[in-house]
């Protein structure tokens, strides 16, 4: 069962993303944003922990949950160094997922050319 | 504003096809096909480079004495033709008018090869990869390509204008207004140039009196399968004829079922033309009408609208 949410939640997230970008004007990098814009906002209100509780990994995979890390993030920092915490601790819990995509740019960058 | 030439023909031509991806219509026809994007270049910008530097060579091994090289692409400051020409001995004039750069060429060749009975070449050539960079987005930013999209062509090609006589004369060209409607969309350059193209036919079929049956063929450039159907029906808006003689180089070049509206780049009218139209040995007065869309990035992201130009060359083929 947890499988199956994971996969329902992860794949409806896909599928609209994948909607809005055949449909409308948008390209990969508005779509990008709108996700993240969404996830801080939902966390923000506290309840893509709620979603994080019912999907597992189907909602802490896709890029909606980066959102989710920077506001978290921010606001556990808050708690504890105050305002500075804000821009202290915005980045702490998205780490890992930014240098891996830094790490991982690169090396594709170094190994791929760019084909039709 | 059209102008008559008496004494201006085309001698020779050298084409290079870069890529045959759709199986392009003049496959069989050019001079050279390379299906390859890099030349042993680092990067896509200098295999244009030296797309372009190839087929100007190929003409200057054969003809001597050629008294200037007129030269035009899609990058950024014409980097393809100028970096081409600098390893040439000739004096050069870059220019840029998009997909209509090849008509635009030809037509101030002319005007140096009636005047000053000069010999000039005029060479253009595009690369997909880069004309994607340059005008919508990088390939591997991964956007979805629409339906309204046409594909640039990697190719290269030049052609000798001189007074020698030939079987292709040159025989009037009329210089193009920038036009602007108010359309906006990037991925929709046909829908952007069809007004601009009408326009250009009108107006040359006006100065010179002629009605439009007087030509075998008009031959648009990149106008798509779209741009095609919406330039038909604005001309017969603004003239209330029909034009019936009409082949759009963009929609008949990609020979495999694209999803595309064709394809486009300034190296489409002349390839089909030369490789193609001439081959078939069937018309003999052409009016060949360039379409160019004088976007650029950063006027698309400031979400102007699109202006387009149409320069139109009249063409009498000897067979």
């Amino acid at each position: 069962m947890k499988y199956l949410l994971s996969f329902v939640f992860c794949g409806f997230v896909c599928s609209l993303s994948q909607y809005a970008l055949e449909k409308t004007k948008l390209t990969p990098g508005h779509i990008n944003t709108c996700l993240v814009i969404i996830g801080c906002i939902l966390s923000g209100f506290k309840i893509y922990d709620i979603i994080i509780e019912k999907f597992y990994a189907g909602a802490s995979i896709p890029i909606i949950n980066f959102g989710h890390l920077l506001v978290s993030g921010a606001s556990e920092s808050f708690d504890k160094f105050g305002f500075i915490g804000l821009f202290k601790g915005v980045l702490t819990n998205a780490s890992a997922g930014i240098s891996i995509a830094v790490v991982s740019a690169f090396i594709v960058t170094l190994l791929c050319r760019i084909k039709n | 504003m059209t102008y008559y030439f008496k004494n201006v023909y085309i001698k020779d031509k050298y084409s290079l096809l870069a890529s045959t991806k759709y199986n392009p219509i003049v496959k069989n026809n050019v001079n050279e096909v390379l299906d390859d994007y890099y030349m042993g270049s680092k990067t896509i910008e200098q295999a244009e480079i030296k797309y372009q530097s190839l087929t100007i060579n190929k003409l200057l091994n054969k003809y001597n004495n050629v008294n200037l090289l007129i030269g035009g692409d899609l990058q950024n400051q014409l980097l393809a033709s100028t970096y081409s020409s600098s390893k040439i001995n000739i004096p050069f004039l870059g220019i840029y008018s998009a997909c209509s750069t090849f008509t635009q060429g030809i037509i101030i060749a002319s005007m140096f090869s009636e005047l000053y009975k000069n010999k000039v070449i005029v060479s253009v050539s595009s690369h997909n990869l880069v004309s994607e960079k340059q005008f919508r987005n990088p390939v591997e930013y991964g956007a979805i390509r629409k339906r309204v999209n046409t594909c640039t062509a990697s190719a290269s090609i030049s052609t000798l204008v001189t007074n020698e006589k030939t079987n292709i004369k040159v025989e009037a060209a009329t210089i193009g207004k920038v036009n602007i409607t108010n359309h906006k969309d990037a991925n929709d350059m046909g829908s952007a140039m069809a007004p601009a193209c009408a326009n250009t036919i009108f107006n040359h079929l006006k100065d010179t009196k002629r009605d439009i049956n007087y030509y075998d063929l008009i031959l648009t450039g990149d106008l798509g399968i779209y741009g095609k159907e919406i330039m038909k029906e604005y001309f017969k808006k603004i003239s209330n004829k029909e034009l019936h003689n009409v082949i759009d180089s963009g929609s008949i070049f990609y020979e495999d079922d694209i999803v595309y509206a064709g394809a486009s780049g300034p190296c489409i009218i002349p390839l089909v033309l030369f490789d193609y139209i001439i081959p078939k040995k069937k018309y003999k007065k052409i009016l060949v009408v360039g379409t160019g869309s004088l976007h650029s990035l950063v006027s698309a992201n400031q979400k102007l609208e699109i202006p387009s130009i149409s320069h139109a060359i009249s063409l009498e083929v000897k067979y």
